[in-house]
């Protein structure tokens, strides 16, 4: 009796060894599962962002040369006669208004 | 038998010593792992608090982008935008004309009008209406080399021009002679239709300035063959004015407070007026900025004339 006792202890030690050894190597595999999933979306996002940041760099360049060309024609005379036109329009509108 | 039951024992508590062991490894590799997936979550939620802002501001910069572009757009064709700038000019002060024939509306305009220019003293009329903010009108003559007098005011004159055209002024044709008598522009419709033409075409090609308004030297009612030459006008895309108030400056020389009278005391009744002055005189310089802040205190906006004012004819 006691030694089916102990026997059963120790049947009952190994599997409870064995159960933990085998929940740390399926934790480690999930884990490892995970990490590369998260791993993988952030060199994804890097990837989007630096997409993203070179998109944005291209617009505002684009936004620094229509500037350019918006200077060169501000600095137009045609540019001062129109100005003139407007101004005398608002002027006008003034008056009316006063 | 002992033997081996006692060896079992140890075993098993071997095997429950390295459970234990197994289990606290296995815990502290769960905290450190769930430390790393916690820091790896972090980096994910910071990139994508990156993307978004850099989403946001790549909508931000196109929006600005756009509008760059249309304003670009916009300046291309300058010339069409001028002439649609000054056309909605000159519409709004037509509009303006009509609401106050109409009784619609008690304000009143003024039209100053300077003849016989350009002069030496031009600029300085310039200056004033300048600082005063007003647009007039300039009915001028052909005075250059070609036609052989005032020549060593020609620099000047070349300014006046490009001043008058360039600050939004109107500059008519008053002929390029400007004579009177058995030679002079009234001698026939034709001579007098060429003379207009002559000042047109040296206005234009120096300038690039097309004249529409005109007036006849001495007025309308001057001359018996005006009746003759009125109706070709059209034909060659002029109306003329005239003037309902003047300083009285090209007939004698006053002082500029009786310049000032003349115009101020004769606007009873007239909610369009038309003032004749002469840019030579010095009298009607000092008398200008009397003459605009009186006008102005009556309750007339001064502008410059166009071709579809009902001042013109």
């Amino acid at each position: 009796m006691k030694r089916n006792r102990t026997s059963f202890v120790l049947y009952l030690s190994i599997f409870v060894f064995l159960l933990i050894i085998a929940i740390g190597v399926l934790g480690y595999f999930l884990y490892a599962g995970k990490k590369d999933e998260i791993e993988v979306a952030n060199s994804l996002s890097e990837k989007q962002l630096q997409l993203v940041i070179e998109d944005n760099e291209l617009i505002s360049e684009k936004i620094s040369e229509t500037d350019e060309k918006i200077e060169r024609y501000r600095q137009d005379d045609r540019y001062e006669e129109l100005a003139l036109w407007k101004r005398l329009r608002e002027q006008l509108k003034s008056q009316l208004s006063s | 038998m002992e033997k081996t039951e006692r060896a079992v024992k140890i075993t098993a508590i071997i095997l429950n010593v390295c459970s234990l062991l197994m289990t606290v490894i296995i815990f502290c590799f769960y905290l450190k792992f769930d430390r790393n997936i916690i820091e790896l979550k972090k980096q994910n939620a910071f990139l994508d608090e990156q993307i978004e802002q850099q989403n946001q501001l790549t909508d931000d910069l196109s929006a600005v982008y756009k509008t760059k572009l249309e304003e670009l757009d916009s300046y291309k064709d300058f010339e069409e935008l001028i002439l649609n700038e000054k056309e909605a000019y000159y519409n709004d002060i037509i509009d303006l004309e009509q609401k106050i024939l109409s009784g619609e509306t008690n304000k009143k305009i003024a039209y100053l009008t300077f003849d016989d220019g350009p002069y030496r003293l031009s600029e300085s009329f310039l200056d004033v209406l300048d600082e005063y903010e007003v647009r007039a009108t300039f009915f001028y003559l052909m005075k250059c080399e070609a036609t052989g007098y005032d020549e060593e005011f020609s620099d000047v004159y070349d300014r006046v021009y490009r001043r008058i055209i360039s600050s939004g002024h109107t500059l008519g044709n008053h002929t390029a002679s400007h004579k009177f008598g058995e030679e002079g522009v009234y001698q026939s419709a034709d001579y007098f239709i060429q003379d207009l033409l002559k000042n047109r075409s040296f206005i234009y090609d120096r300038y690039g300035y097309k004249t529409t308004v005109m007036r006849f030297p001495g007025g309308s009612g001057t001359s018996s063959m005006t009746p003759y030459i009125i109706p070709r006008l059209k034909d060659i895309n002029y109306v003329y004015v005239d003037w309902n108030a003047e300083t009285g400056d090209g007939k004698k020389v006053m002082s500029a407070e009786t310049y000032t009278a003349n115009v101020l005391n004769n606007t009873e009744g007239k909610n369009i007026l038309v003032v004749l002055m002469h840019d030579y005189s010095e009298n009607t310089l000092k008398a200008l900025p009397d003459i605009i802040t009186g006008l102005r205190k009556q309750g007339y906006i001064l502008l410059p004339l166009c071709n579809r004012s009902v001042a013109c004819h």
